[in-house]
C-alpha cells in the first residue's frame, strides 16, 4: 500500500506547506508595528525551499512516486526553482504595497504561498488529476488576491471577471479531461501516450485534447481566450498583477509542456493546429491591441498576451521535422527570461506609481530628466521585452526562432514570419515609453524630484535588472538549463 | 437493489406522515380565525420592526466552514471502508489530511469568526486582548475609503 | 425491470423538477427543487452501481451545494421577487438556440454509435470488493498526493471567505491610535461588520 516515500523529493513542497501554515497562525500573535514579520516568515519559507531544489538539482536523476504521477526531474527542478525565485521576487514587490496601504491583511502572504504551492505541485505532476489540482490550487487564491482592494470597484470587477472565466475554463478543461480518461483508459500522462494513438475515436481524442487545451488557453491568456486580461490586470493589485503576468501565466504553460510533450506527442493532429491558431491570433491581436494604449498595466497586460504568443509559437511546431527538442527548450527559456523581464518591469511600475498614484504612459514623460537610474532601469526592461540584444529578451526570440527553423514545414515558416513581423510591432510600443521617459517634459501633475523606492522594491528591480544583463550577454547560462530540461 | 428497500420504504413512511398530517389536520381541526393567529408568530411577542430583509455576511462564514467539513466527511465515507487494508500508512496519509483541515477551525476561532456573543469579551477581559495584525478595527467615526495608494 | 420503472420514474421527477425550478419565481422554492432534482440523479447513479458517487451528490451537492445557495439567498433578501426582465435582450433567444442545438446532437448521439445503449457496470469484476473501495483505494494510493493538496485547497477555501466577508481597511497611521488607545477592548471585525445589515 505504501507508494514509497521519498521525502527529498517533496521536501520543498513540505516547507512550503509548512510555511503557510506557520504564516497563517503566527500573524495572530504579531503587534501591528511587527507586522512585516509575516512577510519575513513567508520569504524565509521561500527561500528555504531552495535549499531542497539544490540539492535535489546536485543529486541528479529522476525520481518518481504514486506511479510516475509524481516525478522530479530536471524540468521540473528548474521550473520549480524559477516559481520560488519568482514568488520572491513578488513578496519583495508585495511588502510595501500590501503595508502602505489600507489594504494589509496577513492572508495575503497565506494565499500567495498557496498559489506558489499550487505551481510546485504543477511542475512535477505527469497525472490528469495532480494536474487538474494544481491548476486549482493556483488560481483559487489568485481570485481573492485579484479583489484584494476592496474599496476599489475596479478590483471587485478584476476579481469578479476573473474568477468566472476562471471557474468556467475549469469546468471545459474538466469535460476535456474526461473524456480523455474514457478514451484511454488511464489519467498518466505516460499511459495516455501509449493509448491515445491506438484510440479507434480519432474525432472524439481531438475534441477531447482541444476542450482539455482550452482550460489552459484561458489560463495564459492566449487569443481568442484573453478578454478577462486587461481589466483583471489593471483592477487587481499591481503586484498581484505581475504575479498573475509571471507565475500564474507560467503554471498554465507547464501544464501545456507536460500534457502535450508527456502525454499526446505522439498524436500531434490533435493539438497542432488548434495551438497553431492561438499562437498566431495572440501575437498579431495582443501586439496591435498594445500599440493603442495609453495606461502602462494595461499596455503590459496586451503585451503579456503577445508574449505568450511567442512562447506558444514552439509548442505549435514541436511536432515538425526535428523540432521536438528545440521547442521544449525553446518554451523552458522563454518562460525563464520572460519572468525575470516582465517582473522587472511590473517593478518600476510599482515604485514609480508610489509617486504618481498614476498608471498613465503620460506621467512617465521626462522620468530620465529627474530620475536617470529609474528610467535606465525600466528602459532595459522594456527593450528587453522587446528583443533588443545584448539584453535576454533577445535569447528568448533567439530559441523561439531556432525552433521554427527546425521545424521547417510551411505552417511553421508563416508562423515564423509572423512572430518577425510582430516583434517589428512589438518595438514600437515598448519604444514610445521610452520616448517619453527621454524626450518629453516633465508633466505639470508630476513633481519632478528622484524617486524614493524602498529597499524591498530596489531589490526586486535590482534581481530582474541582473538577470536580464547576464543572462542577455552571456545566453549560455539558461541554455545549459533549458538543455538540463530536456534531458541532458 | 434489496439493500435500498429500507431507504424506499423511509421515503414511502416520510410521504405518508406528511399527507395524513395535512388530512387530519384539515379535518379534525377546529376553526377560528382571528387577526392574532393570523399575525406572523414571533415567540409571542407582538413585532414592532420589519425584520431584517438581509442577513450579516458573517454566516456566509459559517456556510464555508459547513463546506470544508462536509467535503472531509466525502473522504472520510471512502477511508473508513479500506481502513484496515491500510494499515497505518493510511491512517497518517488521512491524519494529514484532517489535520490540514484543523487548521481553517483554529484560524476562524482566531480571527474571531465564530465568536459572536459576550463569550470574546469575557474572554479578553480574563486573559488580556490578543493582538492580531489581521483584525482591522471598525472605527464608524473614521472614513470608509482609505485614499487610494495605487491608481494602477 | 425494477431498474427500468426506477429509472423513468426518476428521471420524471428529475425533469418536472428541474422545469419546475426554471420556471419558480421564488429562490427558495427554486433551490428545494433543485434538492429534487439532484436526488433523483443519485438514484440514477445507484441504479449504475456508482455508489460512492451517489453518496457524494447528496452529500456535497443536494448537502452543501444548495444549502450554500440557501445561504446566499439569505444574504441578499428573499423577500423580494426577482423581476424576470432579462437586463441583456438577446440571452433569452439564445438560450433557446443554444438549447435546441445541444437537443439535437444528444439525439445525434443517441443515434450514433457512441451511446450503445449498455448499462456501464462496476469496472473490472475482480471480486475485490465494490465501488466505494475500489475508489478509496486507488484514492489512497495512486491519488495520495492530489488528495493531500486537497487539504491545503480547503484551507484556501476558508481564508479566502474571510478575507472577503470581513470588513478591513484603515490607513496604518489610525491603526496605530487604535493600538494605544484600545489596548484594553477588542473591537472586533467580525462582529461590527453586521453595521450595514438592514439595508432596505
Amino acid at each position: 500500500m505504501n507508494p514509497g516515500w521519498d521525502f527529498h523529493a517533496i521536501a520543498p513542497e513540505i516547507i512550503i506547506s509548512a510555511t503557510i501554515i506557520v504564516v497563517l497562525i503566527a500573524d495572530f500573535f504579531f503587534q501591528y508595528r511587527r507586522r512585516f514579520q509575516t512577510s519575513q516568515l513567508a520569504t524565509i519559507g521561500v527561500l528555504a525551499a531552495m535549499v531542497p531544489v539544490v540539492t535535489l538539482a546536485v543529486n541528479g536523476g529522476t525520481r518518481q512516486m504514486f506511479g510516475g504521477a509524481f516525478v522530479v526531474d530536471p524540468y521540473s527542478l528548474a521550473l520549480t526553482g524559477f516559481f520560488l525565485a519568482a514568488a520572491y521576487v513578488t513578496l519583495l514587490l508585495s511588502v510595501d504595497y500590501i503595508g502602505d496601504g489600507d489594504y494589509y491583511q496577513g492572508e495575503f502572504y497565506v494565499l500567495l504561498l498557496t498559489s506558489l504551492l499550487g505551481m510546485m505541485v504543477m511542475t512535477s505532476a505527469r497525472d490528469l488529476i495532480t494536474i487538474f489540482v494544481a491548476l486549482e490550487t493556483i488560481s483559487i487564491p489568485t481570485f481573492v488576491l485579484a479583489g484584494w482592494r476592496k474599496h476599489d470597484p475596479k478590483s471587485n470587477e478584476a476579481a469578479i471577471k476573473y474568477y468566472l472565466i476562471g471557474v468556467l475554463s475549469s469546468a471545459i478543461m474538466l469535460y476535456g479531461m474526461s473524456l480523455v480518461f474514457g478514451l484511454t483508459g488511464s489519467t498518466l500522462l505516460r499511459d495516455i501516450a501509449l493509448a491515445a494513438p491506438r484510440t479507434p475515436h480519432t474525432s472524439l481524442l481531438i475534441v477531447a485534447v482541444f476542450l482539455t487545451l482550452v482550460g489552459f488557453a484561458f489560463k495564459v491568456s492566449a487569443v481568442p481566450f484573453h478578454f478577462w486580461v486587461p481589466d483583471t490586470y489593471e483592477g487587481a493589485p499591481t503586484p498581484v498583477t505581475a504575479f498573475l503576468s509571471v507565475s500564474s501565466k507560467a503554471g498554465g504553460f507547464v501544464a501545456m509542456l507536460s500534457i502535450v510533450f508527456f502525454g499526446f506527442f505522439a498524436v500531434p493532429d490533435t493539438w497542432q493546429p488548434a495551438l497553431w491558431v492561438l499562437a498566431a491570433a495572440s501575437m498579431v491581436l495582443g501586439n496591435l491591441a498594445a500599440l493603442r494604449q495609453t495606461n502602462i498595466v494595461r499596455m503590459l497586460a496586451y503585451s503579456s498576451i503577445a508574449q505568450g504568443g511567442f512562447i506558444l509559437v514552439p509548442f505549435a511546431v514541436a511536432a515538425d521535422g526535428h523540432a521536438a527538442r528545440s521547442s521544449f527548450e525553446a518554451v523552458v527559456i522563454y518562460l525563464l527570461i520572460y519572468g525575470a523581464m516582465n517582473l522587472g518591469a511590473f517593478a518600476v511600475v510599482i515604485a514609480f506609481a508610489r509617486r504618481t498614484r498614476s498608471a498613465e504612459i503620460s506621467t512617465y514623460g521626462g522620468l530620465g530628466s529627474y530620475a536617470p537610474s529609474f528610467a535606465v532601469l525600466m528602459t532595459v526592461f522594456l527593450l528587453s521585452l522587446a528583443g533588443l540584444p545584448p539584453l535576454a529578451g533577445w535569447f528568448a526570440k533567439f530559441v523561439m526562432f531556432r525552433s521554427v527553423l527546425d521545424a521547417g514545414t510551411p505552417g511553421a515558416t508563416v508562423l515564423g514570419v509572423i512572430a518577425a513581423v510582430m516583434s517589428v510591432v512589438a518595438f514600437f510600443y515598448y519604444l514610445r515609453v521610452v520616448r517619453e521617459m527621454w524626450f518629453h517634459p516633465v508633466p505639470d501633475s508630476v513633481n519632478p524630484e528622484p524617486v524614493q523606492i524602498p529597499l524591498a522594491l530596489n531589490a526586486a528591480i535590482g534581481i530582474c535588472a541582473a538577470i536580464v544583463l547576464i543572462v542577455g550577454i552571456y545566453p549560455q547560462v539558461f541554455a545549459r538549463i533549458g538543455e538540463l530540461a530536456a534531458g541532458g | 437493489m434489496n439493500d435500498y428497500l429500507p431507504i424506499l420504504l423511509m421515503i414511502a413512511l416520510v410521504f405518508a406522515f406528511v399527507g395524513v398530517s395535512f388530512v387530519a389536520s384539515g379535518l379534525l381541526g377546529p376553526k377560528a380565525p382571528n387577526s392574532a393567529k393570523q399575525s406572523p408568530y414571533e415567540c409571542g411577542i407582538v413585532p414592532e420592526v420589519e425584520p431584517a430583509e438581509r442577513f450579516p455576511v458573517k454566516f456566509y462564514l459559517v456556510a464555508m466552514a459547513f463546506i470544508v467539513l462536509d467535503v472531509e466527511i466525502v473522504f472520510l465515507y471512502p477511508f473508513v471502508t479500506v481502513f484496515r487494508q491500510l494499515g497505518l500508512f493510511g491512517l497518517i496519509a488521512m491524519g494529514v489530511f484532517v489535520f490540514g483541515l484543523l487548521i481553517p477551525f483554529a484560524y476562524l476561532l482566531s480571527v474571531g469568526a465564530l465568536a459572536w456573543g459576550p463569550v470574546q469579551r469575557r474572554l479578553s477581559a480574563g486573559i488580556g486582548p490578543v493582538r492580531r495584525s489581521a483584525g482591522a478595527v471598525f472605527d464608524p467615526a473614521a472614513p470608509t475609503a482609505a485614499p487610494e495608494h495605487e491608481a494602477a | 425491470m425494477a431498474e427500468f420503472v426506477i429509472f423513468f420514474i426518476m428521471a420524471a421527477v428529475a425533469l418536472g423538477a428541474a422545469i419546475s425550478m426554471v420556471l419558480a419565481r421564488n429562490p427558495v422554492h427554486a433551490a428545494l427543487l433543485l434538492v429534487t432534482v439532484l436526488v433523483a440523479i443519485a438514484v440514477m447513479f445507484l441504479l449504475q452501481d456508482a455508489q460512492l458517487l451517489a453518496a457524494v451528490q447528496i452529500i456535497v451537492y443536494a448537502g452543501a451545494i444548495v444549502i450554500l445557495f440557501l445561504f446566499v439567498i439569505m444574504l441578499l433578501g428573499v423577500d423580494k421577487s426577482e423581476s424576470l426582465h432579462d437586463p441583456v435582450r438577446s440571452q433569452r433567444p439564445a438560450a433557446i438556440v443554444l438549447g435546441v442545438v445541444g437537443l439535437a446532437e444528444l439525439l445525434f448521439l443517441v443515434g450514433h454509435h457512441w451511446a450503445t445503449g449498455t448499462s456501464s457496470g462496476p469496472g473490472l469484476n475482480d471480486g475485490s470488493g465494490g465501488n466505494v473501495e475500489r475508489v478509496a483505494r486507488s484514492l489512497f494510493t495512486s491519488y495520495l498526493w492530489p488528495f493531500e493538496v486537497t487539504a491545503i485547497l480547503l484551507v484556501v477555501a476558508v481564508v479566502g471567505g474571510v478575507v472577503l466577508a470581513r470588513r478591513s481597511g484603515l490607513p496604518p497611521q489610525q491603526e496605530l491610535e487604535l493600538e494605544r488607545d484600545d489596548d484594553d477592548t477588542e473591537p472586533d471585525a467580525m462582529t461590527e461588520s453586521t453595521s450595514e445589515v438592514s439595508a432596505p
